[in-house]
């Protein structure tokens, strides 16, 4: 009896034990100060892989940069796109991170609107890695940092930055005979590009998409709705409590533009169910013409492409009359520092490594990455996004409402938008959609503090 | 006894219980899971989700998989054992050969149906050009036709894992009942009707037991036949769950409206189980 006594005392002890060890506080990785060996120790956490290229460069640049500090110990954790869902459980295990990447989008939505980041106004205006005098604000490009802050400061730093436009196989256009010019083609040349395509190429589609993504597929109703509504009545009509004002005539017109390139059968057989990269992929081996697509593009296809494939870019074109002609999206991945760290000072002195032309600003733009930087090169391959640049003011993603109301683009605005693109409903029922989704989105939701 | 039970009854509930419970406390908080900070929103999130289209969508989608794909699971896994179940040469190859897909990892055969299902080089659709069948020929994974075409891929990887389970409980079935049967004159359907069906249906109510969680469970198989991101006419319960709580593409991070989600789920495989075991209820056969 009395050892059947103990044994229970033991069991219920250890059970307890280990209860309390897995219940304990949060436990920092390395450390509970992040320090180890007198040396500061701060935490990465990046959106790449092992061995993706930027993964690469920057292992390599952070190598070099310890070796420049040897103070400074940088641990990466190499965490891949769904960096920000594991970042969700460290931060509540109390998990030193001290830097984060990602899109902007997904920074602010994560850590930015969370009220995690530090704001970085004032390393902004210290001087940049290596130097004793000006700004590394100046670094940049101007109006780059800005793009990406909030209105009482700066928050994300931006790395590498895309516009969206139409990408073309320059082959196929230059053996129909077509041009396109980089910026300021109207829709009445380009709805005749695509008809010239067709006509001179009948085994090959002019326009490419998947249509498994939706983020993908609403980029040409808002497109087309920002450049004759202009930003500011899409935006307006995107907050509109009662929804009434997507029923405006020029959204309807915006929609059945769309609804015009797709009846002409200007889009592969089947993107309805194409499941990306398989349009890449088609557009890479010349069966279709042109893709509506972010800046990244010549590096997704960059290892499926054939090694005489050329491409570039033209800014999405403008429509007779319109009000926002003069726009494109812009957005970049970022980093951010997290308000919690210990070291923000090691954590900003990294950042300002990595974004300067010895660290791997620099090699970034060598190796065909367009980035923010002033004096940075422009790959081969984004000499149009630069010229785009130049000419045409920046807006977010889908005007901005991406990142400033996610939850509304998710439930309402791709909701509908999918159903219209990939021919499930028509223009007028998608408008009607968007309205009575809208005014009932509103009802239960708050408008957010935007920029 | 208790001491013996006590570490595994300790570690059972902090690993499920708990979390099962917290999970119902989570999903009345408006939360985005990179703070501690939750605002106690009451019934909110599962009054919105009462109202939110892409709720009943994934929940009919799973209905679809769940009810389609268990039709044609079974339905196939008893033909193929009535095939096995006779002494034909090869059967241990072709009864390994059905199991194989189950074998395989979720995201392999995910990808092999992509492969399957593309329109501009997959062999179905090849397949069907090359013989003339060209009106045959669809966008399988288009909104109209995604859940039937996933829903056969699900066939496709789960019946040799069910045709193992019954064609264990036809084995246990003593051979005399199907020589009585025989020589009595009956059928192959009468005979799979009245010996096959009574004597394996503890078993049979067991897999489908299975086959439900499973279904309602469903993940891997469908992200990956649509990789990166499933278009929301494919979207399941827990797809619903993963766009909600980590923002797929649009930087949603809804934590608590996903629980909530993720707690209905969990609510539906039960009443789903109950509602099967109360249909599927008879006297028991001994022999």
């Amino acid at each position: 009896m009395r050892i059947r006594k103990r044994a229970t005392a033991i069991v219920a002890a250890l059970t307890l034990a280990l209860g309390a060890a897995a219940c304990s506080g949060p436990v920092a990785a390395g450390g509970s100060g992040g320090d180890s060996g007198g040396k500061t120790k701060i935490v990465y956490w990046s959106m790449f892989s092992t061995g993706e290229p930027l993964q690469q460069l920057m292992q390599a640049a952070t190598d070099r940069f310890m070796k420049e500090n040897p103070d400074i110990t940088v641990e990466i954790n190499w965490a891949g796109r769904d960096v920000l869902t594991k970042l969700q459980g460290a931060l509540n295990a109390g998990q030193q991170v001290d830097i984060v990447d990602h899109s902007n989008d997904r920074v602010r939505s994560a850590v930015v609107l969370t009220n995690q980041a530090l704001k970085l106004d004032t390393y902004l205006q210290q001087p940049a890695y290596g130097a004793t005098s000006g700004k590394w604000l100046d670094q940049f490009t101007p109006g780059s940092v800005q793009a990406f802050a909030e209105k009482d400061g700066v928050y994300e730093i931006p790395r590498d930055v895309y516009v969206s436009g139409i990408w073309y196989n320059t082959k196929l256009l230059s053996d129909a005979g077509l041009k396109a010019p980089v910026t300021g083609m109207t829709w009445d040349q380009f709805t005749q590009l695509l008809q010239t395509l067709k006509a001179k190429n009948p085994g090959v589609s002019p326009l490419g998409a998947d249509g498994s993504l939706d983020f993908y597929n609403n980029w040409w109703f808002s497109y087309l709705a920002i450049r004759l509504a202009g930003l500011d009545a899409f935006k307006k009509a995107a907050y509109d409590k009662t929804g009434a004002l997507w029923k405006q005539p020029v959204f309807l017109q915006a929609a059945q533009m769309v609804r015009d390139l797709q009846d002409a059968g200007y889009f592969q057989k089947g993107f309805e169910g194409s499941v990306y990269p398989a349009a890449q992929a088609q557009w890479v081996n010349s069966k279709t013409g042109m893709m509506l697509m972010g800046a990244w593009l010549p590096k997704e296809v960059e290892a499926q492409a054939p090694k005489d494939f050329k491409m570039d870019m033209f800014a999405f074109p403008n429509v007779a009359g319109g009000k926002g002609n003069d726009l494109v999206e812009y957005w970049a991945n970022v980093y951010s520092v997290l308000k919690n760290s210990k070291h923000p000072d090691a954590a900003v002195k990294w950042l300002k490594y990595m974004s300067s032309p010895n660290g791997a600003g620099g090699e970034m733009a060598k190796n065909g990455f367009p980035t923010a930087l002033k004096d940075a090169p422009t790959p081969a391959t984004h000499v149009a996004q630069a010229e785009v640049l130049s000419k045409y003011k920046v807006m977010g993603q889908r005007g901005g409402l991406n990142d400033e109301v996610p939850k509304y683009m998710t439930e309402v605005f791709n909701r509908c938008d999918d159903r219209f693109f990939l021919m499930q409903s028509n223009p007028s029922d998608f408008i009607s959609c968007l309205s009575d989704g809208t005014a009932k989105f509103w009802s239960s939701n708050t408008p957010p503090a935007t920029r | 006894m208790v001491p013996f039970l006590l570490p595994a009854l300790a570690v059972y509930t902090l690993i499920f219980v708990y979390p099962a419970f917290d999970a119902i406390r989570v999903s009345l908080f408006q939360w985005n899971g990179f703070t501690t900070k939750m605002t106690y929103i009451g019934f909110g999130n599962y009054q919105h989700l009462l109202s939110d289209p892409t709720f009943w969508v994934s929940l009919r989608n799973t209905a679809v998989i769940a009810i389609g794909g268990g039709v044609g699971i079974f339905g196939l896994a008893f033909f193929f054992s009535a095939i096995l179940q006779r002494e034909i040469r090869g059967k241990k190859f072709f009864r390994a050969l059905m199991f194989f897909p189950i074998v395989l990892p979720g995201v392999g055969v995910g990808m092999i149906w992509q492969f399957v299902y593309n329109r501009s080089w997959g062999p179905l659709s090849a397949l069907l050009n090359a013989v003339g069948l060209e009106s045959f020929d669809q966008t399988w994974l288009g909104p109209k036709l995604i859940i039937p075409s996933l829903t056969i891929a699900v066939i496709w990887t789960y019946m040799g894992f069910y045709l193992v389970i019954l064609m264990a409980g036809i084995d246990k079935i003593p051979k005399s009942y199907f020589e009585a049967a025989r020589m009595d004159g009956a059928s192959e359907w009468r005979t799979f009707w009245l010996v096959t069906l009574p004597m394996t249906w503890d078993v049979l109510v067991v897999a489908m037991v299975l086959w439900l969680i499973s279904a309602m469970k469903i993940f891997d198989l469908i992200v990956a036949t649509t990789f990166p991101s499933p278009p929301r006419s494919g979207f399941t319960m827990t797809i619903f769950v993963w766009e909600r709580a980590v923002g797929a593409y649009t930087p949603v991070f809804e934590l608590g409206y996903a629980t909530a989600i993720g707690v209905v789920l969990l609510f539906c495989v039960v009443l789903g189980v109950a509602v099967l075991r109360l249909i599927t209820r008879r006297e028991r056969i001994e022999y």
